[in-house]
């Protein structure tokens, strides 16, 4: 019981050292590493060692329901903490909050003229191409970009959706729209702009 | 496990339609201090209520297992939902670019003439400078921004992590 609870408890630190030994591995024969890939190569061993672990622990002759409970139980407990262990390395890798920061902290003054003529949404749309085509999300064939995967766009229409029934707008303001435009259109009530 | 299955998420379901009731009237601008409270601190106040309510006898270790369990899975769920929530009001860039390139397939698109429609420079860059002035984490002196102490912090953390985790210190965004 106790054991099982341990192994719970250390397991976001277990799947950090694993993104993290992963990572300096590749690095050690000469591989560019895949931080992304890491992550969730990490993530999925110690949710597979989390069930392996509980099934290990079950005396003979357990219960069926209790087992499959049990393996939900592991699982979605191991996902849980593979999707944290990402989101904390998205954050320092993706997110443009975090890069402001940095290309702030490049200088110790800069203007705002200076920050978007370095970091905009020419160069934010450049960085992320090459990050979809190493997940497999997009393929580059002659120069042409093509749709691949699947699992990044499936999440952005779950989030749609979420989005909707929370009452948020689905979609980003469009091209040239003034930020005074949409909190007039939007109103005090925050409904939708478009439903496309 | 199968009650602390049932607890773990039947207290995680019961915050989320709090939540949603909550959004529904209006969806509150400071979602790092409601979606913790709603969260986290309502299952405690009303377990801690619960338990001071009526006279009951001592919880076994077999009660304690299953509602140590039972807070570990709402834990974790709760902390996946609140962490990519901010997934859900900011938009992803990467999900609008293959948004953008599925509007042209099965033909494809050419790299140089991907146009992404959606998202304004304000929104990209302007909105979030705002976001880190109001959090204290950038200042701006005579129209100019520079890093605040706390900002400075923050930016090392973040290396710091990195370069522990074995790449580049600094992400490309």
């Amino acid at each position: 019981m106790w054991t099982l609870l341990l192994a719970l408890a250390a397991a976001p630190v277990v799947t950090w050292l694993g993104t993290a030994g992963i990572n300096w591995t590749a690095r050690a024969v000469a591989r560019l590493p895949s931080p992304q890939v890491a992550c969730f190569a990490a993530g999925f061993a110690n949710l597979g060692g989390l069930v392996v672990l509980f099934l290990v622990l079950q005396p003979t002759g357990s219960n069926r329901r209790e087992l499959l409970a049990g393996i939900f139980f592991m699982s979605a407990y191991g996902f849980c903490v593979t999707f944290l262990n990402w989101f904390v390395f998205t954050v320092t890798d993706t997110s443009m909050h975090v890069h402001l920061l940095v290309e702030i902290g490049h200088e110790p003054e800069i203007t705002f003229e200076e920050l978007t003529h370095r970091y905009n949404k020419k160069s934010i749309i450049a960085a992320r191409i090459p990050r979809l085509l190493q997940l497999g999300q997009l393929r580059l064939d002659h120069g042409r970009l093509y749709l691949t995967g699947s699992w990044v766009l499936a999440s952005a229409v779950a989030l749609r959706f979420l989005r909707r029934l929370l009452g948020l707008r689905p979609r980003p303001p469009q091209e040239d729209t003034a930020p005074a435009s949409i909190d007039h259109a939007r109103g005090s009530h925050g409904l939708p702009l478009s439903r496309r | 496990m199968e009650s602390a299955l049932f607890w773990g998420l039947a207290t995680f379901g019961a915050c989320w339609l709090v939540h949603w009731g909550v959004w529904r009237v209006r969806a509150p601008k400071g979602y790092l201090v409601w979606l913790p409270t709603i969260f986290w601190i309502l299952p405690l106040g009303c377990t801690a209520l619960f338990w001071a309510s009526r006279d009951r006898l001592p919880p076994t270790e077999t009660d304690w297992f299953v509602w140590i369990l039972a807070a570990l899975l709402h834990v974790m769920v709760s902390s996946c939902y609140i962490c990519g929530y901010a997934g859900i009001t900011e938009y992803s860039p990467s999900a609008e670019v293959l948004l953008a390139v599925r509007e042209h397939m099965p033909r494809g698109v050419p790299a140089n003439e991907l146009r992404v429609r959606s998202f304004t420079e304000y929104c990209l860059t302007g909105r979030r400078i705002e976001d880190l002035r109001a959090s204290g984490l950038v200042a701006v002196h005579d129209g100019r921004l520079h890093l605040t102490r706390r900002g400075g912090f923050v930016l090392a953390l973040s290396r710091v992590y990195r370069v522990l985790v074995g790449v580049e210190p600094t992400g490309r965004g």
